[in-house]
């Protein structure tokens, strides 16, 4: 049998293992949501890592680096690395609540309409998530299809039923279960890049002859380019500039701290500190990850100088474990490809659930709360993972082209609208609804704007519609009413009044 | 070859380490368990340390 179906077969006994496990401690929709609000450091390191590692990062970063030279590392290795930096201090605000929220847009029906129990905002909030992360999922789903049965030889739409097998076994333990085969995805990554990197070290004879190629090769990144400038590779900003370098590493740092997704990840810790240390531990462990993914882009530089026409560069990694990687070593990298793929289509899939179900369905029902109730929730959110999840892989099937490209229209619309609503929501007293709606609103038409018919001055889409969105909020805020004190309270002040500590429990509909 | 990008990186690195350590001071100089001050900068979990 081919040492790839194995070591992929080794593979899903241990991602369904991992699940069954964790959705046997699933005994609340507390549970299903958040895992209760008390994961430890050990899962919660395991999960954000593996959700940073996408397969745009395992795939995208050496692709990068490969065809844009060192200059990439700017743009987003650091950036992402600084959204990283930055994460502690949200995720101690978000978790720092006596009751916590158990969604994103719980918490923004929490901070910005505490007295409606059908707030629109919320349901607002819900279903561009829902929307977004529907889109996610599919791209996840159509790219680990495509990147699988071209190496394997598996017809595409049996990796794609494949891959929708392991992601509703993921998802329907709940996060408890995410959180558990995430930990055993990141390991599984960590040693999948572990793997390629020190191949790609032998392969080149070592870093020095990987330098020396890289700063002076000229061989264009694809079939029929023209021929690359000597030493643009290694150059400080390569052929992009300054001003489009420190661009991008802004919206790759400021975008990715407000996804919802992160958002959630910072509600489930135990405590506080919890959820700041795990993602100053993901920060540390990530530096071994990069490294790799640097030395397999570098060093695929001189391996394969010039990808065949008709490919992206996304596909070198993939084009280095066909052609040059011992099999063993080269069904580890693929692996870790796949579990990228797995670990951040599973939360996103998880989320689409959680926002059709419990912030749009659950609230606009209006149903008294009940343990019955709660019960009846938790069967729906695994009932509609398993819809969706469906749906999802019918549309990888069907070949609908959102193409790779929606990945980053999805976090760049995310991160116009959110911005200022989270961040300000959280470190701002005076932000408020009107403030809210208005940012987002403008951030999101901004966006769509920028992107259809391009952003003025030639400045970056995200940096021109965040920009616009932070200012209507600013000036909203300020020419508003002050937003009353049950909103803000229980992210400032250790200490929360009974009426704060009612609107809460009321929001959650607890019994 | 330029280290400018690993400097980005590396100064992107440290500022994890100092936001890190000042978010943990805070709840430290809380004092309360709820928010896991164990009384150590590195540790979450108040109930192993109180053993």
């Amino acid at each position: 049998m081919n040492i790839y179906l194995i070591i992929f077969i080794v593979y899903f006994g241990i991602i369904i293992a991992t699940s069954i496990a964790g959705s046997k401690k699933v005994e609340s929709m507390e549970d299903f949501a958040v895992g209760g609000n008390k994961m430890g450091l050990l899962l919660g390191v395991g999960t954000s890592m593996a959700t940073w590692l996408s397969v745009a990062s395992v795939m995208g970063v050496p692709g990068n680096i490969y065809s844009r030279g060192v200059c990439a590392i700017t743009g987003w290795i650091a950036g992402w690395f600084f959204a990283t930096a930055v994460m502690p201090m949200v995720a101690y605000k978000i978790r720092r609540p006596a009751v916590p929220c158990r969604t994103f847009p719980e918490l923004i029906n929490l901070r910005y309409d505490p007295h409606n129990e059908k707030s629109p905002i919320r349901i607002f909030v819900a279903a561009v998530e829902l929307v977004g992360y529907f889109v996610f999922s599919f791209i996840q789903i159509q790219g680990f299809g495509i990147v699988l049965s071209s190496i394997t030889g598996i017809s595409y739409n049996i990796c794609c039923v494949a891959f929708m097998i392991i992601l509703i076994f993921t998802c329907m333990g709940g996060f408890e279960s995410v959180a558990r085969t995430d930990t055993a995805n990141a390991i599984l990554i960590l040693i999948g890049v572990i793997a390629g990197a020190v191949t790609v070290m032998q392969l080149t004879g070592g870093i020095g002859n990987i330098v020396e190629n890289f700063v002076t090769t000229t061989a264009p990144a694809i079939e029929g380019q023209p021929a690359l400038e000597a030493g643009v590779l290694g150059s400080s900003w390569g052929v992009f500039g300054v001003s489009a370098i420190i661009s991008t590493f802004l919206s790759n740092a400021f975008g990715s701290i407000v996804a919802p997704h992160w958002v959630a990840r910072f509600m489930a810790p135990k405590n506080a500190k919890t959820a700041a240390l795990q993602m100053f531990c993901v920060l540390l462990l990530l530096i071994p990850v990069f490294g790799c993914l640097i030395i397999i882009g570098m060093g695929g530089k001189m391996i394969l100088p010039t990808l065949p026409a008709g490919v992206t560069t996304d596909y070198m990694f993939p084009q280095l474990i066909m052609n040059y990687l011992n099999p063993v070593l080269g069904a580890l990298a693929l692996t870790a490809i796949c579990a990228a793929a797995v670990s951040t289509a599973n939360s996103m899939l998880l989320h689409c659930s959680t926002s059709l179900v419990y912030d749009i369905k659950r609230v606009l029902q209006d149903k008294k709360a009940s343990a019955e109730n709660d019960d009846k929730t938790t069967k729906e959110l695994r009932m509609w993972v398993l819809l969706l999840g469906v749906l999802a892989v019918l549309g990888a099937i069907a070949q609908f082209s959102l193409l790779a490209q929606g990945f980053t229209y999805v976090y760049g619309a995310f991160g116009s609208m959110f911005f200022a609503p989270i961040l300000f929501g959280l470190f701002v007293k005076r932000m408020n609804q009107p403030a809210a709606w208005t940012s987002m609103i403008v951030g999101l038409i901004a966006y769509l704007y920028c992107t259809i018919c391009g952003a003025p001055l030639g400045l970056p889409t995200f940096i021109v519609s965040a920009g616009l969105s932070v200012i209507s909020a600013i000036i909203i805020m300020n020419v508003t009413k002050k937003p009353p004190v049950e909103t803000y309270e229980a992210f400032f002040f250790d200490e929360v009044s009974e009426e704060t500590l009612r609107t809460i429990h009321k929001i959650r509909k607890d019994i | 070859m330029s280290i400018v990008p690993f400097v980005f990186w590396g100064a992107s690195i440290l500022s994890g380490v100092v936001i890190y350590v000042s978010v943990a001071t805070v709840i430290e100089k809380s004092g309360l368990k709820r928010l896991g001050a164990t009384g150590h900068l590195f540790t979450c979990d108040p109930k192993e340390d109180d053993k």
